[in-house]
């Protein structure tokens, strides 16, 4: 039998541990990086947008991943998403987007696709090609995000290509 | 005398799995199973441990206010873990709720960051899981006639 100054002590060791779980959970720190962009669509048309990483600007290159956003003040159907790349690539799937809060739609999804380093250069690139349900409407934005569970250096930034 | 629900077993066996499946087990074997593991361990550990912080706050124990303050909890938790892996706005609260939770524990420097939350609808089959702290208090639940004024011998 314990005695009742070492319970209370392993008490509060207990409930401490048991805190610092919780916080700490899976769910690990995100930075992101963002670069928003705005397009005019025609329906159906397809948008091509590659986000490209210098290396120097994230921690470590194998712990980033990239996010696309795409929202509107209408509904633009269903999107079909079909990251480029090998089988290393996520799958082609279809999104739909959510009515938020702040009255936009939107859908987001996250993307790997095989990096492609460019021969002796410092780039690397994730690609994904959109296709927008026939209702799309004509103003879109669209949003490309670096995240990782680092903080970004000062001055970190990354291209994104629309087309 | 019972057993303080800080000190029980199966608290201290949940949150030694939530732990050590979050910080090694999913680094080591990134599967679905991982995943899984985390969210039962903590549907199990977290309730009996907002009830053990009750507990700690009171002099004899919770007594038999132990089964519905579990209860509580386990109905806040699978309320948590429901609507977070399912409605976008609430994954959102808990990105940012959590994120700054954590920015506050380490001493608030620099801005405060949101944290990754995988939105899987098939996390709600771990739900199930909050049956044990349930049965745990259930089982632990004092005699009717403790607390009551014993009658005088006639």
């Amino acid at each position: 039998m314990l005695r009742p100054w070492a319970t209370r002590g392993l008490k509060a060791l207990v409930l401490i541990a048991g805190t610092a779980t919780t916080i700490a959970t899976s769910a690990p720190p995100e930075f992101r990086l963002t670069e928003t962009v705005d397009v005019t669509r025609e329906a159906g048309q397809r948008t091509s947008v590659v986000l490209l990483v210098d290396p120097e600007t994230v921690d470590e290159y194998a712990s980033f991943t990239t996010e696309i956003t795409i929202s509107s003040t209408e509904d633009f159907g269903l999107l079909t998403v079909v990251p480029s790349g090998t089988e290393a690539s996520s799958p082609a799937r279809v999104e739909e987007p959510t009515l938020g809060a702040d009255g936009l739609y939107t859908a987001s999804m996250d993307v790997w696709s095989e990096p492609e380093c460019y021969e002796g250069g410092v780039w690397c690139s994730n690609v994904i090609a959109v296709e927008t349900a026939e209702d799309v409407p004509h103003e879109l934005t669209i949003a490309g995000h670096v995240v990782q569970n680092q903080e970004f250096e000062e001055g970190a930034r990354f291209i994104m290509e629309v087309e | 005398m019972r057993r303080p629900l800080l000190l029980h077993p199966v608290l201290l066996i949940g949150l030694g799995t939530w732990a050590l499946n979050d910080h090694v087990l999913k680094a080591a074997f990134a599967a679905g199973w991982t995943g899984k593991l985390s969210d039962v361990a903590s549907l199990i550990a977290f309730p009996l441990l907002a009830a053990g912080a009750f507990e700690l706050c009171t002099r004899r124990g919770l007594g038999r206010a132990e089964l519905p303050v579990v209860a509580f909890w386990s109905a806040a938790t699978g309320f948590v873990m429901a609507t977070i892996n399912t409605l976008p706005d609430a994954a959102w609260a808990y990105r940012h709720g959590l994120g700054l939770a954590q920015w506050l524990a380490l001493g608030a420097q620099g801005t405060p960051h949101t944290v990754r939350l995988t939105v899987d609808p098939t996390d709600l089959w771990t739900l199930p899981a909050l049956a044990v702290p349930l049965a745990l208090a259930w089982l632990r639940r004092p005699p009717a006639s403790e607390g009551r004024p014993v009658a005088a011998p006639a």
